[in-house]
């Protein structure tokens, strides 16, 4: 009798509980998104930044490209050295890459002057920066132009074997793109992402799903 | 130089008016033959799209999630209706509303249909119940939104169709859901307006034309804590935030 009791007691609690549940975007190869501002308050939720930027995807099966392209009227970053952590030195893209089969979080960071970062970070809930010695291990290309910075990440599978995962759709990679941008124009350093999470960037739980075609 | 002087007053005034959104763009079929009476089971909607509700967003912890009792919606034109199809999971489906022009939303469970054109400020407000009443408001404008005019349900043609899969106004049991055809005549959006009312006139309904719709619900139910809001597209505060509203391309 007790077990029908907590029996019953449990299906009338699942039946009355109701949550809101998140619904993962998605960045899918081959196809352009639109940056959204980051959001302070609910009236942000898909926002234009002032300056705005899209981003694309590209992966042959050996490496992942992200393609960006931003109007920026303020091009600039003052770091010297790659590994560093470039966003609080000037303009930055960080692309944070996951597999849903492991914690581990990639971090890359790059900036308009051609310097990079690479940051594994053994999870979400444990990122820190401390002064790296290995290279970064995969390329970014720019090209700027009068009030537009165009950018090519170029990462390559093997930084992702060591810890056995590949760039295919069976591990299940998740993705979160940020940008900050400072410009002496803008009447503050505007950040903006893809895709829009309503927290903390770096939780994957909000990252977009990334589709490997 | 003037450019570089233009820009920054160009991002402050971009920041003083609000910030321009993204809208998603729906592409939608013109069907033939449509038997409006049997529309709910017409082979044209399983070509449609169909886009999914999420919550009204009060919070930024709402962005991009959809409420525990979700739904979709699919949209198809002729030449004398605009056909909106919601499919709702509902657990407890009522209304006790009994006649059109009602604010059936404080009766019970609900659709509504906001549709305007872009380049006019006017705009409708369109119920659905599950027991086919229907209430058809109009806006001159969202600063006009609340007088008593504005809440003046004319009746105008437009037709509902429920399926209900459960039962009605009865909270003895759970049921599943319902869909709903609501068919909105087209000859009410082609209707001619006072100049006075707004300059840009009367906008066609037709394709090539610039409109915007927004589909929501309320969902009352006694397994919910709460009554529940969500719309397609997702949008902030409350169901009149015209820029979230999707953009309409009539094909």
């Amino acid at each position: 009798m007790k077990k029908v009791l907590i029996m019953l007691t449990a299906a009338f609690a699942i039946f009355t509980l109701d949550a809101k549940v998140f619904v993962r975007r998605a960045l899918v190869c081959g196809e352009a998104e639109n940056f959204r501002v980051t959001v302070k308050r609910a009236e942000d939720f898909n926002c234009r930044p002032v300056e705005g930027g899209k981003v694309k995807v590209e992966c042959d099966g050996k490496t992942l490209k992200f393609i960006l392209d931003m109007i920026d009227s303020d091009i600039f970053n003052e770091a010297e050295k790659d590994q560093g952590n470039l966003s609080s030195s000037g303009d930055s893209v960080t692309i944070l890459l996951k597999s849903e089969k492991d914690t581990w979080l990639w971090e890359f960071i790059v900036s308009p002057n051609g310097k990079r970062s690479c940051f594994l970070h053994p999870g979400a809930g444990r990122m820190f920066y401390p002064e790296l010695k290995e290279k970064p291990g995969f390329s970014v290309k720019n090209a700027i132009t009068q009030g537009n910075w165009h950018c090519e990440v170029t990462i390559p599978q093997d930084l992702f074997k060591a810890k056995g995962l590949s760039l295919n759709a069976k591990d299940q990679w998740k993705v979160m793109i940020v940008r900050r941008n400072y410009s002496r124009f803008l009447p503050e350093k505007e950040t903006s992402c893809y895709p829009q999470h309503p927290g903390i960037a770096s939780n994957p739980d909000y990252f977009a799903d990334l589709i490997i075609k | 130089m003037k450019k570089l002087l233009l820009l920054p007053i160009l991002a402050a005034a971009i920041t003083v008016a609000g910030a321009d959104c993204f809208r998603p763009t729906i592409p939608v079929q013109k069907v033939k033959n449509f038997d409006l009476k049997n529309g709910i089971n017409d082979p044209a909607w399983k070509n449609s799209q169909a886009y999914e509700l999420m919550t009204l967003i009060y919070s930024p912890s709402d962005i991009h999630c959809r409420a525990s009792e979700t739904g979709t919606v699919k949209y198809l034109y002729d030449d004398n209706y605009l056909y909106v199809f919601t499919d709702y999971i509902d657990s407890d489906i009522m209304n006790f509303g009994t006649v059109n022009g009602e604010h059936h939303y404080r009766n019970g469970d609900l659709v509504e249909v906001f549709i305007k054109p872009v380049n006019a400020n006017y705009y409708w407000e369109i119920y659905g119940t599950p027991n086919n009443l229907n209430t058809r408001f109009y806006f001159s404008g969202k600063g006009t939104v609340g007088i008593p005019s504005s809440f003046r349900h004319v009746e105008s043609g437009i037709k509902v169709f429920s399926r209900i899969n459960g039962t009605f106004n009865n909270c003895s049991d759970r049921d599943q859901g319902y869909q709903m055809l609501i068919a909105i005549p087209t000859a009410e959006l082609n209707r001619p307006h006072l100049t006075k009312d707004h300059p840009a006139g009367t906008v066609p309904f037709a394709k090539g034309e610039k409109w915007r719709i927004q589909t929501a619900r309320y969902n009352y139910s006694r397994y919910l804590s709460e009554l529940e809001f969500s719309s397609f597209p997702q949008t902030v505060g409350g169901y009149h935030n015209l820029k979230y509203f999707a953009e309409i391309e009539l094909q």
